[in-house]
């Protein structure tokens, strides 16, 4: 039975952990390869059952575990969604992962969920209100949550705030952690003309606990630079720089491999997770 | 320029955005950057038809083969941009699919599609649905013996009746080189799940009543009338059997 907790949870170690999707679990779970963590989207887990639990209950024998939301729609204008915020503190109790983490963002509003990332104006008020809604969720799950950045197409005029400094006041002001997403941070720069590196600068270190790697596209025929989180690409080099330049600032991090669309061969993904172990090893050279 | 969206008004314009492609109150306030607002709020409801339509097409493979890829993607389509998704989970997602999909012009002269997308869903249900031990013989003996606590049914067990030969015609999508199908004869099915695969037979009407009014919590006598008033010559025994036979009372 999957309530029958076999193991405590592993803390996620200080290396680089792959998101596993269900396409891939068979074959981790045959191969059992090397990957310091897994990290699985929560929905994935709300079912009460079946053969994604039993195949969570197998993996996390052998790994450290770390579940990331999707579909709360934190910075909704409507109250959190009580069934939602139910069914994941119920994920938390019985899974008892390392981390727990969502996204600065919303996407339901009037009783429909758009089940995407949508971005917020950087306002006093959206602030005020994730504050809120971060400290219900920690409060519901009785633990320290972690909040994502996420990508967007589109920037409010009337946001009063940077990105940044609402990700800094939001963790200052409820206590959150934050899981930086750098390739996040590289497709907003370009999208909305800022220079990442005052973005990274921007963060408070010690309130980092994990960051996230993934590809984007190129859209053309817009008539500008826009780049889409399409998490369907390897890391593209100008994320791997600003990878070493976000270690370089804030010290080595847990960091996560992901990709969600057209998922190629498992072994990609553990090639990606080789560039990012190159540097994190490099920092920790420097750190010695 | 007149005030900024509170938050609500906001995502309540970002929100019309997606559903009917435009927001002329909410484009003052985004940036354009060499990129107009409305382009930029197209992309947003291109990727949320697209989620929608992947997540359906994830759930209804078997309605996707037999209606063919363009006519499924327009009715999934239709489907995300008027219906949508009432959960923050994209599992949930497709509930009211079938009774959809039966209600299109496009599915009249197949009238069993509607059915073939329900069957499809209460797949997805059992594969979802919580653990359960099977009840062991002396469990089931109590159980048979007590009319006020009858023997419930594993949570993945699921009942379909049909007018139309559903579980051929989803065979027949999965697989079509084989033999010719007739639509036309009712099937009913029973569905659950063994180890971690959805499994499904074809089942008498009579098997279904039973299994249906078990489901609902009937006792066995209720369950048995039920399957009685079908068929007259139904006997306990026989409607017992592939329950027994495959596990599916709980403990």
């Amino acid at each position: 039975m999957p309530s029958s907790r076999p193991v405590r949870a592993q803390p996620i170690p200080t290396s680089v952990g792959i998101g596993l999707r269900p396409s891939h679990v068979a074959h981790v779970l045959q191969h059992r390869p090397a990957v310091p963590f897994f990290e699985l989207h929560s929905e994935n887990l709300f079912c009460a059952g079946g053969a994604l639990w039993d195949a969570f209950d197998a993996l996390r024998r052998d790994y450290p575990v770390s579940l990331h939301g999707v579909g709360l729609s934190l910075g909704s204008a409507d109250p959190l969604d009580p069934a939602h915020l139910a069914a994941l503190r119920a994920l938390v109790q019985r899974a008892e992962p390392a981390l727990v983490s969502e996204h600065v963002c919303w996407g339901a509003i009037g009783g429909r969920h758009y089940n995407d990332l949508l971005p917020l104006p950087y306002t006093e008020e959206a602030l005020e209100l994730m504050v809120a809604r971060v400290g219900q969720l920690q409060e519901a799950l009785g633990r320290r949550v972690l909040v994502e950045n996420v990508s967007s197409y589109i920037h409010f005029s009337h946001s009063a705030l940077s990105e940044w400094e609402f990700l800094a006041a939001l963790a200052a002001r409820s206590g959150c952690g934050l899981l930086l997403d750098v390739n996040n941070v590289y497709v907003n720069s370009v999208n909305h003309g800022f220079d990442a590196q005052r973005f990274i600068d921007g963060i408070p270190a010690d309130a980092v606990g994990e960051l996230h790697l993934a590809g984007f596209t190129r859209k053309q025929g817009l008539g500008g630079d826009l780049l889409i989180d399409s998490h369907d690409q390897r890391v593209d080099a100008a994320v791997w720089a600003l990878y070493g330049d976000t270690l370089a600032r804030l010290g080595a991090r847990p960091t996560l491999i992901e990709w969600d669309q057209h998922l190629p061969d498992f072994a990609v993904l553990e090639d990606e997770a080789r560039l990012a172990t190159e540097h994190l090893d490099v920092v920790a050279a420097l750190a010695a | 320029m007149s005030s900024p969206p509170s938050l609500r008004e906001l995502q309540h314009a970002f929100a019309g955005a997606i559903v009917d492609g435009a927001a002329p109150a909410l484009e003052p306030w985004i940036a354009a950057r060499g990129i107009a607002p409305a382009a930029r709020l197209r992309i947003y409801r291109n990727a949320n038809l697209a989620i929608h339509v992947d997540a359906l097409a994830t759930s209804f493979p078997a309605l996707q083969r037999l209606l063919g890829e363009d006519c499924f993607d327009g009715l999934a389509t239709r489907h995300a941009a008027y219906r949508g998704n009432r959960s923050g989970n994209l599992q949930d997602y497709g509930a009211d699919f079938a009774a959809f999909v039966a209600a299109q012009p496009e599915t009249a002269l197949w009238p069993w599609l509607g059915d073939v997308a329900r069957l499809e869903w209460l797949r997805q249900e059992v594969a979802l649905a919580a653990d359960a031990a099977p009840a062991d013989a002396a469990a089931l003996v109590a159980a048979l013996a007590d009319a006020d606590h009858p023997p419930h049914l594993r949570p993945c067990v699921r009942v379909l009746s049909c007018a139309w030969a559903v579980l051929d015609l989803w065979r027949h999508a999965q697989a079509p080189e084989h033999d010719a199908i007739d639509p036309a004869a009712p099937q009913s099915v029973l569905l659950w799940r063994e180890g971690s695969q959805v499994a499904m037979r074809a089942i008498a009407p009579a098997q279904a009543a039973f299994v249906a009014a078990l489901r609902r919590g009937s006792s066995l006598d209720l369950a048995l009338a039920a399957a009685q008033l079908i068929d007259p010559q139904a006997s306990p025994e026989a409607l017992l059997r592939p329950l027994l036979e495959h596990a599916l009372l709980a403990a």
